[in-house]
């Protein structure tokens, strides 16, 4: 492909992205005036529905997970092995595995305990762990080396030299603050009715709408929103500008 | 120079897209404020009418024991009778405030008839009670916290541009009375 040619392909994918931001800004609005308009619950007195819940996330019996990498005690983890590849003049990491350990875990308030089953939700929690392993990067810690080895990933390349790898995990730990705004629905290992308190028939679940976990509170989560939202539609609407006037100006239209 | 046309008018028009998704964001969001409102009362309503179903109960389980307390069993008995007849939401606060009041007073009472603290049947009607006070409590709570959204959203600007072509008026909060917020005195 010629330069042109090339320029003019980045320039469409670029008007493409530029849209594709620009709708997300107005999604991502939808969703901040939601966390904006909605009180949080008392888990003690929640109701079906729609709800906004905040507190420390303890396992379920039996739940607790150890994160992979870094061994550490969690309710929920997200990891990646990502290799560092190189081709020609290019090079860059290619992310080759990745999983997530996930399973129901209660959310705790000062009035009580709630079920929260995080299957399907949004899980916004930053890199809890990093590490790379290389000749002049070091080694990874041996519970990632044990963990890579189970999942048939080689930590050692060309004549047994250390392989250029990085690894990430994100977690939520236990006693961990937990900000959720989820669908209050029935827990349906509780018979209906027959617990004494409210919170014991009901689990935080995905609903018709949408579903959000942060280890953040509510404020910083909105101001997170916030730069998203402007990002998105102030950045987008740049983008496709920017990404139009380079393809006008090769086709000679300016 | 007509690419030049084409990228301003585009830029007119993702101007005028922003303009009008965030005018319509703001109207959503507003009706979706007045219909939160409505639902934290249903929810509240809910507990209100479970307490006032485990008040008779209540009294039957006490009246053998607390011949001294008529007057207190019967201003509980006209509360609910308030709270049952009630059809706005006004009063059906006011029964409430009068009925948190009477049970506080009753609870307290109760300390006096060791016989009776000792029953079991009202050791779990004073649980069940004790438990929904606390739930209406926090969902009263969760009601003002909606109206308080809903009456500072349709006061700040530009909301209150949509909110007065809606005639969305302010709401009142759910409030104690002074009676209520006072601690129960108890004469031994």
């Amino acid at each position: 492909m010629s330069d042109d040619g090339r320029i003019l392909f980045y320039s469409a994918i670029g008007v493409g992205a530029g849209i594709y931001f620009f709708y997300n800004g107005f999604r991502l609005m939808s969703e901040k005036r939601l966390i904006e308009n909605t009180p949080t619950s008392k888990v003690r007195s929640l109701a079906m529905g729609m709800v906004e819940v905040y507190g420390e996330a303890h396992p379920s019996k039996g739940k607790l997970f150890k994160s992979p990498f870094s061994g550490k005690d969690c309710v929920w983890c997200n990891w990646t092995v990502e290799e560092y590849r190189s081709s020609g003049k290019s090079s860059h990491w290619q992310k080759i595995r990745s999983g997530i350990l996930s399973d129901y875990f209660f959310l705790k308030d000062d009035t009580g305990s709630v079920l929260v089953d995080p299957n399907k939700a949004n899980i916004d929690v930053p890199i809890d762990f990093e590490a790379e392993s290389g000749s002049f990067r070091g080694k990874l810690p041996a519970t990632a080396v044990d963990f890579l080895n189970q999942q048939n990933v080689s930590t050692t390349g060309f004549l047994g030299l250390t392989k250029k790898l990085r690894v990430k995990e994100s977690y939520i730990a236990p006693k961990d603050k937990v900000y959720i705004m989820g669908t209050a629905g029935d827990n349906p290992f509780v018979e209906d009715g027959s617990s004494q308190k409210n919170e014991t028939d009901i689990m935080i679940q995905k609903g018709k709408s949408f579903y959000y976990i942060s280890d953040k509170p509510e404020r910083e989560v909105l101001k997170k929103y916030g730069w998203k939202v402007t990002g998105g539609l102030f950045g987008g609407a740049a983008l496709i500008i920017v990404c139009l006037f380079v393809i006008f100006a090769y086709l000679r239209i300016l | 120079m007509i690419g030049v046309e084409i990228i301003i008018g585009i830029g007119v028009l993702l101007v005028a897209i922003i303009t009008i998704g965030y005018v319509v964001g703001m109207y959503n969001s507003l009706i979706r404020l007045k219909n939160n409102i409505e639902k934290a009362w249903a929810n509240i309503d809910v507990l209100l009418k479970q307490r006032s179903d485990e008040l008779p109960k209540l009294i039957a389980s006490v009246k053998g024991y607390m011949k001294h307390e008529k007057g207190l069993l019967e201003s509980i008995t006209k509360a609910r009778t308030a709270f049952l007849n009630a059809t706005t939401m006004a009063a059906k606060a006011k029964a409430d405030n009068v009925i948190s009041g009477a049970l506080k007073s009753l609870f307290a009472v109760a300390e006096n008839y060791p016989n009776l603290k000792a029953n079991e049947n009202f050791i779990q009607l004073q649980q069940r009670i004790s438990g929904l006070e606390n739930e209406i409590a926090d969902r009263r709570e969760f009601y003002n916290d909606s109206v308080n959204t809903f009456n500072i959203r349709i006061e700040s600007f530009p909301d209150t541009i949509i909110a007065s072509m809606m005639k969305l008026a302010r709401k009142e909060m759910f409030k104690a009375t002074e009676a209520e917020k006072q601690d129960v005195k108890v004469e031994f």
